[in-house]
């Protein structure tokens, strides 16, 4: 296990360079140029003078080898260059509002985990009753819900309608409850409907039938014969819910004023802060894939059928 | 040169951050008093007088204050500068400083400070050389402690209205140390949180009326519609600007809620520029017919809510040398269709484009695509001209493909607002010269280009009021004569508030918010 994780940490170096590389010159043979958008967000005429002045400035009047290799040469130190937008480093930005995200984003996966295996379990368990009708309404509504629809609703009936929770910002808790809502009902509801789809299929398996069988208590049956193999595919999809909440916080930071790493990369992507955009990039191709290690680490460790497998590749 | 900026600005960056927060101390402890909430897309950025982005105009417009300023009326009004004189041959400006202004760190305001200011900018000229009076700024003396004087090359008449504009010929303390903004202005910056917010206290030390509020704190707000939530909810108490702050529809909607709403007098032009140089608008008759061919007025009501007044010329009457009395495209298709008939752009039995020979009558209209207002003109424009004929290919692009395609000439029309307040029409009649403009490309074709690059040359140095308004007369008419654009709409700056804030007025520049005039209700 421990050859197999070094292994797939190793696998983060090439993965990274491949997509600096991918990013770096894709961003860079578009039709824009960022010495034109610099010079529009400054509210200067872009004279052929100007223009030069900021290309030099940027360092884009070298060759776009000569521009990755530099920026290749400093990313390895950390060193991700200067935001167009901000003027500041940009790792130092990222980092700035990285624990905003973090802790939007943690809390969105806690909530998105706790209301969605009760949810789940009550589905399951109570299958064709009205706990199953509600969760399947609940959560066929957050499914089809896009967040943003969400947020403006919340806002609106939380901070316009009714005055309890203020409508944008970071401060106390109160400040967080929308925008870990918004994030999170779409993975919760996803979650939800997965883990009792998951728990209806392993209740039909012939082992459970068998356990049955054998006089052991229904709660018995549940968590031991149930549970255990429907908790598979939840770890997967969470997994993959990590990508959904960082991109959901792309769109809810902005709508809710939240000083995060999102709201941070929506407003590089709109002013074409490259050098933002491929440091965003990799520290999101980074997370993922970490999160997929952490992923497939749990899945082995609740599967020995696929510990072995691993063990025996 | 090369990544100097960047690798001096982490530096500065953290030194004001340090400062900024040990100033909330200082001015907690200088005054108090009620606090105006605003809002900004982002933060105001290091507040360097001579930075540009991120430095935040508005901001910049709190903090530093200029020689002259720029009142709503194209007029100028002493600031710094109580009086001046220009010398016969316009080369020389002589400014009397005002007396007792102190910048906000106490360090008097002097001929001294206000040289060391421009001799800044000038030992930067590459940077700011957009500015014509930069590149014709010889030299600055300071002969006395009151007495400034600034030396030309030649002679530059919009030199003070240059002077008045935001950056970056304002003046900082030449006591500051980096990353701390010091300036005359009503306000200085005391404390500042990346995505969060910027908060400006009363400068105890301002020469001019001393401001109601204690503090102004602009939270950093991106999105519009959040914007107006937070005005309803209260957090905020004001939303002003001319940057899209909300949309048309969202201000109708909070005026008809019952906040305060108000528009500005025009500010700039919202305009299409047309190719004279390029395809079927080289040619004069379907540059008139397209004038002719639009209901402005129905399409201002549909789209814009009515909120910005129908232009008819390139510079709103209100702007300097602009009020020519000249005669309007009047809405009228029958003649638009009379026009493209005469000039041979005829329409075949069956066939829903014109055409001439067998080239049709087919033009490309580029706006940006991210605008959701350019989209809705340029789709309103595109039907109402297919009933005349025309052909309109929409070509929606991104920001910078935009000012690429307008610096190439690569358009048939292009949405291409005027800068506005106080560069029009000194400084975008000045850009019409020079290759790289949408304005220069959208002229080439005309036969009497030269000329009138020539009268633009000539106006700027001209020293004869009566000779520079004629000059303006000629370049102007020609243009609208020639309809190399399609004037839409006269931009406006616009404010929503809430009832505890009274006394809001607009800034007479697209970039300044005068907080400083604004009261809060009780003490109104």
């Amino acid at each position: 296990m421990l050859r197999y994780i070094c292994l797939r940490l190793l696998l983060l170096v090439p993965v990274m360079l491949a997509v600096s590389l991918l990013v770096f010159f894709l961003l860079h043979l578009g039709s824009t140029d960022p010495a034109l958008d610099y010079l529009r967000l400054s509210h200067i005429p872009p004279t052929d003078a100007a223009i030069a002045e900021v290309r030099q400035t940027l360092g884009l009047d070298r060759p776009l080898y000569a521009q990755y290799w530099t920026w290749l040469c400093n990313a390895v130190q950390l060193d991700f260059g200067i935001s167009y937008l901000t003027g500041r480093p940009v790792l130092d930005d990222l980092l700035y509002y990285l624990p905003a995200t973090l802790q939007l984003g943690g809390l969105a996966l806690a909530c998105t985990l706790l209301l969605s295996i009760p949810l789940g379990l009550m589905a399951a368990r109570w299958q064709g009753r009205w706990p199953d009708h509600a969760v399947r309404a609940v959560t066929f509504l957050g499914v089809s819900m896009p967040n943003f629809w969400l947020a403006f609703l919340l806002i609106a009936l939380f901070s316009l309608w009714l005055g309890w929770l203020p409508p944008l910002g970071r401060g106390g808790a109160g400040h967080l409850v929308m925008p870990v809502l918004a994030i999170a009902l779409m993975s919760m509801s996803i979650n939800a409907r997965l883990l009792r789809a998951s728990l209806l299929e392993a209740s039909g398996q012939r082992h459970v039938t068998y356990a049955r069988a054998r006089g052991l208590p229904e709660r018995r049956v549940w968590r031991d014969h149930v549970l255990r193999n429907a908790w598979l595919p939840l770890v997967t999809a969470t997994g993959m819910h990590i990508g959904e909440l960082i991109g959901g916080a792309l769109v809810i930071e902005t709508i809710f004023a939240w000083p995060g790493v999102g709201r941070f990369a929506v407003s590089a992507v709109l002013n074409r802060d490259f050098p933002v955009m491929q440091c965003f990039t990799l520290l999101l191709t980074g997370l993922l894939m970490v999160c997929n290690l952490v992923v497939d680490v749990c899945y082995a460790w609740l599967d020995p059928r696929s510990r072995l497998q691993g063990v025996s590749a | 040169m090369k990544q100097q900026p960047g690798k001096r600005k982490p530096a500065l960056w953290g030194l004001f951050l340090l400062v900024a927060s040990l100033c909330t101390h200082a001015a907690s402890a200088v005054e108090q008093g009620p606090t105006l909430v605003y809002s900004w897309p982002v933060n105001a950025g290091p507040l360097d007088p001579r930075g540009y982005s991120p430095n935040q105009m508005y901001a910049q417009a709190m903090v530093y204050e200029p020689l002259v300023r720029y009142t709503a009326s194209g007029a100028l009004q002493p600031w710094l500068a109580s009086a001046w004189q220009v010398s016969e041959d316009g080369k020389t400006y002589t400014f009397t400083l005002r007396d007792g202004v102190r910048f906000s760190d106490g360090t008097p305001f002097d001929a001294a400070a206000a040289k060391a200011n421009l001799d800044a900018v000038l030992a930067n000229s590459q940077r700011h050389r957009w500015m014509e009076l930069v590149t014709t700024l010889d030299h600055v003396e300071a002969p006395d402690r009151l007495t400034l004087r600034l030396v030309l090359k030649h002679p530059y008449y919009p030199t003070l209205m240059e002077l008045a504009q935001v950056r970056p010929l304002r003046f900082a303390s030449p006591q500051a140390k980096p990353g701390h903004a010091v300036g005359t202005g009503p306000w200085m910056r005391v404390e500042s949180r990346l995505g969060e917010f910027d908060r400006f206290a009363r400068n105890p030390d301002y020469w001019g009326p001393r401001p109601a509020y204690g503090e102004v704190l602009v939270k950093v707000i991106p999105d519009p519609n959040s914007r107006a939530l937070a005005l309803q909810a209260g957090e905020l108490e004001l939303i002003q600007g001319a940057a899209g702050e909300i949309t048309a529809g969202t201000f109708v909607r909070l005026r008809d809620q019952g906040f305060a709403t108000a528009l500005s007098a025009p500010l700039a032009t919202r305009t299409l520029a047309m190719n004279t140089g390029r395809g079927p608008t080289r040619d004069l008759a379907v540059r008139q017919a397209i004038n002719h061919a639009l209901d402005k007025q129905a399409i201002i009501d549909k789209i814009l809510y009515g909120l910005e007044p129908r232009a008819d010329t390139l510079f709103a009457p209100n702007m300097p040398y602009a009020d020519l009395g000249l005669k309007p495209y009047a809405y009228d298709p029958a003649l638009a269709a009379r026009q493209l008939d005469e000039a041979g752009w005829t329409l075949a039995p069956g066939a829903t484009v014109r055409s001439k020979g067998d080239q049709p009558l087919s033009i490309e209209l580029v706006f940006l695509g991210t605008s959701a207002l350019q989209k809705s003109l340029a789709e309103v424009f595109q039907g109402e001209l297919a009933k005349l004929g025309i052909h309109i290919d929409l070509r929606a692009v991104e920001d910078g493909a935009l000012v690429r395609r307008q610096r190439d000439g690569d358009f048939g029309m292009i949405f291409a607002d005027t800068w506005g307040a106080p560069y029009d029409p000194h400084s975008f009649v000045s850009s019409m010269r020079y290759a790289g403009h949408a304005d220069y490309m959208a002229q080439r074709g005309l036969a009497i280009k030269d000329e009138l690059d020539q009268r633009i040359g000539q106006v700027l140095a001209s020293t004869d009021e009566q000779q520079r308004a004629a000059q303006y007369r000629f370049i102007l008419s020609t243009l609208h004569e020639q309809a190399v654009y399609l004037p839409i709409s006269y931009l406006t700056a616009i404010s929503v508030r809430r009832d505890s804030v009274n006394n809001v007025q607009f800034g007479s520049t697209l970039f300044d918010v005068p907080f400083e005039v604004m009261t809060p209700a009780e003490e109104h």
